[in-house]
Formats: C-alpha cells, structure tokens, sequence
C-alpha cells in the first residue's frame, strides 16, 4: 500500500506541472466538445490529434488524448438529454430518460446527475485502475505469445457478438479490418502483400487514418448527404430546471451511482466490451431493481444516472487491459495503443517495471482530469448545450476539411488522401447498412500483433497447434473464448425482455 | 431483408478477391518461421468468404418471405432524419475528389476555402453570406492553430 501511495506521488509529480495540467485541460475541453457534436466522437478526436502529438513527449500526449478519450463520455450525455441523440455509444440509453426529463422541463437535473454520476464513476475507476492494473500486471508477466495470441482472439470474439445489432455483420467487420490490417511488407519474412507493387503500401495502413476514415469522413458522408441535414438536432429541447438536485433526486440516483460504477468497471475491464455495453447493463439492472419500473422511458432520473455512471466507469476499466497488456478491449483504446507504439513504447507487464512514471502519470492526470471535468461541465452545461446550434452543414463540411488535413499530416503525401477518400466511402456504406465501425478498427490493430504471437507461439512449440490446449494458461483462457460464444446469447435475450418492456 | 443479400454478395466477392491475392503471396527465400506469410491471410479470407455467404443466403430468405407481404422500408425512410441523397453523396464526392487533387498543388487555404464554399453552397444556397464568410474565416484560423501553434507543417501552395 505505501508502494502504491508513493508511485501516485511521482505520478502526481509529473500530472501537476503547469505544462501537463494545461494538456489534460486541452485535452477534457476538446472530449467535452467532441462528445457533445453527435457523430464527432472520442476517436475521431484522438485520430485527428495523433499527428500533432508526434510533437510532444509522451507524457504529455498521452495525458492529452487520454483526457480526449474520458472527457468526451461526459459530452456525450449533454447530446443525448437534450436532443435525443446520442454524442457517443455510450450515451444510446441515457436519450430514453434523459430526453423524456428534459422534455418535463428537467433537462439541467438530467444534465446534473449525468455529471455528478460521471465524476463518481471517473473517479472510481481510476481508484480500480490503479489497485488492480499492477496486480494484473504482475501475474500477466507469466504470459507466453500463446496466452496473447487467444487473449487476442477473445477481444476480438468479445466485440464481435457483444456490440450492437448482428453479431454476423459485427464479425463481417472484424474479419474486414483484419484483412486491411495484413497489408504491406510481413515484418517477418519481408514479403509484400496485398500492396499492389505500389511502395506508399509497404508500411501498411495508417491505424489514425483508417480510424479518420471510417469515423470521421462516413459520419459527414451521411449528415451531408442527408436529404434534411441537422433534421436530427431540430428536437432540441430547452435547458429549463435547476442544477441542484433535490433531496428526492439524490435519493433516487445514490443506488445507480455506486451500481453502475461498479457494473461499469467490471464490464469495462473485459477484452472487447467498453462503455456501451456497461451503459446498457446499467440500465436494465436498475429498472429491474426499481420500486417504479414503469417511469422508466418517462423521464425516470435512475435512467440517467445509472448509464451515465456506467459508461465513465467503463473508460477507466477499459484502460486495465492497455496497461496490463497491452490489448485494447474497445476501437478508442486500441488508437491509443497505436499512440503508444508510435512513441516506441510496448505497453504490457513490463512497462510497470521499465517506464512506471508514465503510466502513474496518466492515473494522477485522470484524477484531475476528473475534476475539471465535474467543474466544466456542472456551471457550463449552456456552453456545450449551445454548441448543438452550430448548423450541420458548416459543421460536417469542416469535419471533412479536418479529415483530410488529419491524413495528410500523418504522411505527407497526396496518396494517404486518396487512400482517406476510398476508405471513408467504404465507411459509409458499412454505416448505411448496419455493420459496426468500431470492430473493424480493433482488428485492424490487432491483427498485427495477433499475427505475431501466433507465429511466436508456434515456433516455439514446433508448428503443434495442440500446444494452445497443453499450456494450462491458455487452456483457461481458450475456455473462456468458448464460454463467450454461449453468454452473450443470453445477454441478448435478457436485452430484448427489457426493451420489449420499454414499447 | 434485400439489403443484407446486397452487403452479403459484396463482401463475398471482396473476400474472393482477398483470398486470390492471398494465394499468389510468394514464398519467403528462406523459411524462417513455422508460420508463412500466406497462412494468415489465408484463414482470414476463408472465415470472411464463409461469413458473407451465410450473410448472402440469411438476407435472401429473408427477402423470400417477405415477399407478398407489405414491404416496411418506405415508412422507415420517413422516420429516419438521415435518409439519404443519392445525388448529393455524388456530388460531394465528386467535390471532395477534386479538393484532394487540388490540396497539394493549391495549397492549404485556398483548396480549403473553394471546397468548404462549393460544398455549403451547394447544399445550402439561402446563406450566401454566411457560407463566404465561414469558408474564408475556417481555412485561415485552422492554418494558423495548425503551423503556429501545433507545428504541423500544411503545404503552402500558390501563397507560398
């Protein structure tokens, strides 16, 4: 325990300079405003920004977009409440209550709880993060490339039934990325692949572009292209309440407070699974435990609060596999991978060993990153709110604008542009056809690694594939990934019984 | 559904596509790993082949027995505050194409400010003015964060 006090202290040390200060300041501002401009998310954000933190050194970058990444859950409710859209997947749920609450004229109490909730929860998960990441991290050094290898495949099995919507198409999108992700020259052999015999291709594809891509550009695709743009945003309702909750309101939100951050982090911690799902758990736990399930979809505070909770605690938990690791379990976590890579960092057990200031030092930023957060959204909230009055067509049109100037100045060169064109119009049409973009951005990312391990493993073991079953560890593991093939089934169904209950 | 046998057809064919390619990878000179290059891509294109196909076939009976029925999509269009313009994704393509030749040779500003003006003016001729101003001001502010204060260099073009 005093280990853990003094390693927060050297983390603080570095997380309260006047420099870091200022970039987790930047860092939840920028969160705030992406998570509240609907379909402009936290990964949009961070692919953007990822050219410019070539420039700093990586503490200071990756307080930066991990504050992007934490700050932009608390946005996102503000879009949700107040226009019935969600800023961010996380939020999806937060618009059956929130909206309804606003539209009885207690938008700024929805606003309140979401806030209050979200500082709980940011700051609970960072108290998770910190006890059990070096606990994890200590028994992960036992880890052979067999163990990673089926780590891997079980963050990818995880995505792939447990998002929303068909789990087929979630898999038709996570088998896409792996594809796009075998582009270039193997790192083992030299040999090109797919590239065409065009060398812009030899590197592969950029993870930030692919991410802008697939993100960014499909999202003003469709807004632009819509035949009523903004026609979404036009519901808002007015900000009308107080921001002081009653005695009544505390009372009601208390429960989902401590419920969802707990549900939340759990979730959140599992490979595969981040903040929406947490969200969506929160809140069928809490209309099941409710005295009064049937103001649920009527503007039922637990509804807010509970999701919202969730989701923040979510963004921490999701944080443990990065750091233990070095897996992102969600399409966010797994760009900040790619940060980490980019700085010649390996994230994993042996980073709590060889470069334990920088881990501490996103901890302590995410502290206090917590708190600005609380304090910019609490008296603010009619600041974000008025950001949903910039008109679509200006907005989206400058997304584009930022698209392409992201991907240019990740390579310099005029083919990144063309390569940002092709792949935003295959995002649109995944989008316009119901496949997920967040699985294929995963398996973009770890179909490398994937590969990697799996060749290591099976040097190691002489090409005996048995090996995966004769290793007690990934034996377990390889359990596990069965296990998750049953579960989500019944997580479905207990899904639909709650929405069935909503109509 | 007809829409899952069209996503379903143009996923097989991209995975066949993908697995042709993956079976011309050439052999590495010397083998050094258990493992080739084409082993991975292999058994990725197979699984992608397999699930778009069972994707093709789910979305053609649905579309079998939906058949007589009445056809729900039209009300759908309606609702959804998204329902897209098949002209307008054409033309701003068309539009963002010609901006990414441009961008390069151009330059920054004055690519950006001819693409954002096209573009808001031709999906929203009733602000004139604002459009103008918001394509002139937009281009020289990002610049400005991007070269001065981020240190990202952004190609200068006939101002340079």
């Amino acid at each position: 325990m005093g280990d853990l006090f003094s390693n927060l202290g050297t983390g603080f040390d570095q997380a309260l300079t006047l420099q870091n200060l200022g970039y987790a300041f930047v860092g939840v501002l920028i969160g705030t405003i992406v998570g509240v401009l609907p379909g402009i998310g936290a990964i949009t954000a961070i692919a953007l920004l990822i050219p410019f933190s070539f420039g700093l050194d990586p503490i200071s970058g990756l307080i930066l977009l991990s504050g992007v990444y934490y700050g932009s859950m608390y946005g996102s409710s503000t879009t949700a409440i107040l226009v019935r859209t969600p800023g961010d997947v996380g939020s999806i749920v937060t618009t059956l209550d929130g909206y309804e609450m606003a539209k009885r004229g207690r938008a700024r109490q929805a606003l309140a709880t979401a806030a209050i909730g979200s500082f709980i929860a940011g700051t609970f998960s960072t108290v998770g993060l910190m006890t059990l990441a070096p606990a994890l991290a200590s028994v992960a050094i036992y880890f052979g490339s067999a163990e990673y290898f089926l780590l891997m495949v079980l963050a990818l099995s995880m995505v792939s039934s447990l998002s929303q919507g068909s789990p087929l198409k979630a898999l038709i999108a996570t088998l896409f990325g792996l594809a796009i992700g075998t582009v270039g020259t193997d790192p083992q052999t030299s040999v090109a692949r797919f590239t065409f015999g065009n060398p812009n291709l030899l590197d592969g594809l950029d993870f930030a572009l692919v991410a802008i891509a697939l993100f960014a550009l499909s999202e003003a695709f469709s807004n632009l292209a819509a035949k009523r743009p903004g026609a979404a945003a036009a519901e808002r309702q007015q900000l009308q309440g107080s921001l002081w909750l009653t005695r009544e309101d505390w009372r009601r939100s208390a429960g989902p407070y401590g419920r969802g951050s707990v549900l939340g982090f759990l979730i959140g911690v599992m490979p595969g699974i981040g903040p929406a799902l947490a969200s969506f758990v929160s809140y069928a736990v809490e209309k099941r435990l409710s005295k009064h399930p049937e103001e649920f979809g009527k503007g039922a505070i637990e509804g807010v609060s509970g999701p919202e909770t969730a989701n923040n605690a979510g963004t921490g938990g999701a944080m443990v596999p990065l750091f233990t690791l070095g897996i992102p379990g969600s399409a966010t976590t797994a760009l900040l991978l790619s940060v980490f890579i980019m700085y010649g960092l390996q994230p994993g057990p042996q980073m709590w060993e060889t470069n334990p200031t920088l881990l501490w030092a996103i901890i302590a930023s995410m502290y206090i990153g917590n708190v600005m957060l609380l304090v910019l959204n609490l008296p603010l909230v009619g600041v974000w709110a008025a950001l949903l009055k910039i008109p679509a067509i200006p907005l989206y049109t400058g997304v584009v604008t930022l698209s392409v100037l992201g991907a240019y100045s990740l390579t310099y060169s005029q083919f990144a542009l063309f390569l940002l064109l092709g792949l935003g119009i295959v995002g649109y049409f995944m989008q316009r056809y119901d496949f997920p973009l967040a699985p294929a951005v995963l398996g973009l990312v770890l179909g490398a690694l994937m590969e990697q391990r799996f060749r290591e493993a099976m040097l190691v073991a002489d090409g005996n594939v048995a090996s995966f079953v004769e290793r007690p560890l990934s034996l377990t593991i390889l359990i596990v990934v069965f296990l998750v093939a049953v579960l989500p089934r019944l997580v479905l169904a207990f899904r639909k019984r709650t929405h069935q209950g909503n109509q | 559904m007809r829409a899952d046998s069209v996503a379903g057809g143009v996923g097989f064919a991209f995975s066949l596509a993908y697995l042709m390619m993956a079976l011309q990878i050439p052999s590495p000179s010397v083998s050094v790993t258990a493992v080739g290059p084409r082993t991975f891509p292999l058994a990725i294109g197979v699984a992608f082949a397999l699930a778009s196909l069972a994707l093709l076939v789910k979305g053609l009976r649905e579309a079998s027995s939906e058949e007589g029925g009445e056809t729900a999509e039209p009300v759908e269009e309606e609702d959804d505050a998204l329902a897209q313009s098949p002209t307008r994704l054409g033309v701003i393509i068309a539009l963002l194409v010609g901006y990414v030749l441009l961008f390069v040779s151009l330059g920054y500003v004055v690519s950006t400010f001819l693409f954002v003006l096209a573009v808001t003016m031709y999906l929203d001729s009733r602000h004139r003015i604002r459009n103008l101003v918001y394509a002139i001001v937009f281009p020289l502010v990002v610049y400005f964060v991007f070269t001065q204060l981020l240190q990202v260099q952004l190609p200068t073009g006939i101002l340079g």
